[in-house]
């Protein structure tokens, strides 16, 4: 805090990077992962003896949490990834085939961007509807780029640069009229807002478990609606049906080849325990409350804010430049003069970037989460400004 | 958990279900229900393409079904010997 005009760093470091990951994680969460190291040996589905039955449960609790949380009623059709990317990777390269076209936007993560780059050259075809300067997008817009091959919508529920909402239920609407599936990249959303899967019509809902779902790094879910059948991304051993050399075809077995991360996933299921515990509402309260001041208070300093300015509108992802600074050069003093920590650049999202105009320097990004304080924006505003009156 | 007699003299019964993730739905539901069983890797006999069984008092078959279709759930196969 400010004493006499200097800036007094805090022992601790103030996490403002929540939509990288997490931090910290709840103790129950780190009591999970650690207990299960210790505890439990066996590797889950491989084995009766009683410490495999002990990993088998810890997997089939946080199957059964996830699917809780989700609106999931076959918990069988949540399949344990080592991170969004990695569902989000069994999505796409599972459905689309040669000839299939896709309806996407221009605010995506490269974990959508890159794998849709590589299916063109197995003829896949994309079309990315754009977002308007404060990052929203228009479902007709989206309906109206469907052609007769078009197979598939992909979108980001919110930005991880802009923080804006998309409308996926609106979307999902729109995807179930015309018969296209709908896949929805829930990485900055999951544990943050309610996402209904049964109720909304979404087919696939890509999730990583070490953001709003505080459980660590390596775990990560696709949800499979019914009716929906995807390529394995892996083919290998399941635990079951040893006696077939072909990959067996019942949930989630078909997906989920190789050992899985049974330690992060007893750690994902309190993280998924604790979401529902404190309440989403709860979450998302605190996320606006901490929005709406460090929006405003950069708005104040003269800064460029992108995405809405309601929070009403967004996440707690508020992407930032301060005119004559590099963002890099921003990050780099909040993190060693203030104890500030955040993340500057393009946010492997350079599509984003473009859609703002803020290609290729980036921006800052702070992104702040249900541990933080509004004590600590009100800092990090007064660091800000320390910074911008020192002039870059 | 109620763990069945062990080993019996005569017959045995095998409860499998249609994969790993069911078997352990069932026995949660099982467990829940406070009844006697043991999940166990199948004996060689059973050609089925789960690996686990849920190994059962021929007496309790009944009770057992009525309990895993109360949540939702079927016996895939059952086997007595």
């Amino acid at each position: 805090m400010l004493a006499g005009g200097c800036v007094v760093t805090l022992p601790e470091p103030i996490y403002f990077d929540n939509a990288a990951t997490s931090f910290p994680k709840p103790p129950e969460v780190v009591s999970a992962v650690s207990r299960t190291l210790r505890d439990i040996g066996g590797n889950p589905g491989r084995g009766g003896h009683r410490m495999a039955m002990e990993a088998n449960r810890v997997v089939f609790e946080a199957r059964e949490a996830v699917a809780g949380l989700f609106g999931v009623e076959d918990s069988s059709r949540i399949i344990f990834t080592s991170n969004a990317t990695e569902a989000i990777n069994l999505a796409l390269k599972g459905l689309l085939r040669h000839g299939d076209h896709v309806i996407t936007t221009n605010l995506e993560h490269n974990a959508v961007v890159r794998p849709l780059k590589a299916l063109e050259a197995g003829g896949v075809t994309t079309t990315r509807v754009p977002a308007g300067p404060d990052g929203k997008v228009d479902p007709a817009r989206i309906e109206a780029a469907i052609r007769p091959e078009t197979r598939l919508i992909v979108t980001l529920h919110a930005s991880n640069v802009t923080g804006t909402l998309l409308p996926i239920e609106n979307i999902a609407a729109v995807a179930n009229r015309r018969g296209l599936v709908y896949l929805v990249d829930a990485a900055q959303t999951a544990g943050v807002l309610p996402i209904d899967v049964g109720r909304s019509g979404i087919h696939l809902l890509a999730c990583p478990g070490h953001k709003g779902l505080f459980g660590p790094q390596g775990t990560g879910f696709l949800c499979i609606a019914p009716g929906i059948d995807l390529e394995p991304l892996k083919y290998g051993g399941t635990g079951g049906n040893s006696e077939l050399e072909t990959q067996p075809d019942v949930l989630p077995e078909r997906y989920e080849s190789g050992t899985l991360n049974t330690p992060g996933l007893a750690g994902l299921d309190a993280g998924a325990r604790f979401v529902q515990a404190v309440g989403l509402q709860k979450i998302r309260e605190h996320d606006k409350v901490l929005t709406a001041r460090l929006v405003e208070g950069l708005l104040a300093l003269g800064a460029a804010v992108y995405g809405p300015h309601d929070p009403e509108e967004r996440t707690a992802v508020v992407s930032f430049n301060i005119r004559g600074f590099d963002p890099a050069g921003i990050g780099e003093r909040l993190d060693e003069d203030f104890g500030i920590l955040g993340r500057a650049g393009l946010h492997c999202a350079p599509l984003a970037h473009k859609a703002i105009g803020t290609f290729p320097d980036g921006a800052m990004r702070l992104s702040p989460g249900y541990f933080n304080t509004v004590g600590e924006v009100d800092y990090v505003l007064d660091s800000l400004r320390i910074i911008a009156n020192e002039g870059g | 958990m109620k763990a069945d007699s062990g080993f019996h003299m005569g017959e045995k019964c095998y409860i499998l279900m249609k994969a790993t993730h069911e078997t352990m739905k069932a026995e949660k539901i099982l467990k829940s229900a406070d009844l006697p069983f043991k999940v166990v890797v199948k004996p060689k006999q059973i050609k089925s393409k789960c690996g686990l069984a849920i190994r059962i008092d021929p007496d309790d078959l009944a009770r057992i079904v009525e309990a895993l279709s109360g949540g939702g759930l079927k016996p895939h196969e059952v086997h007595h010997f």
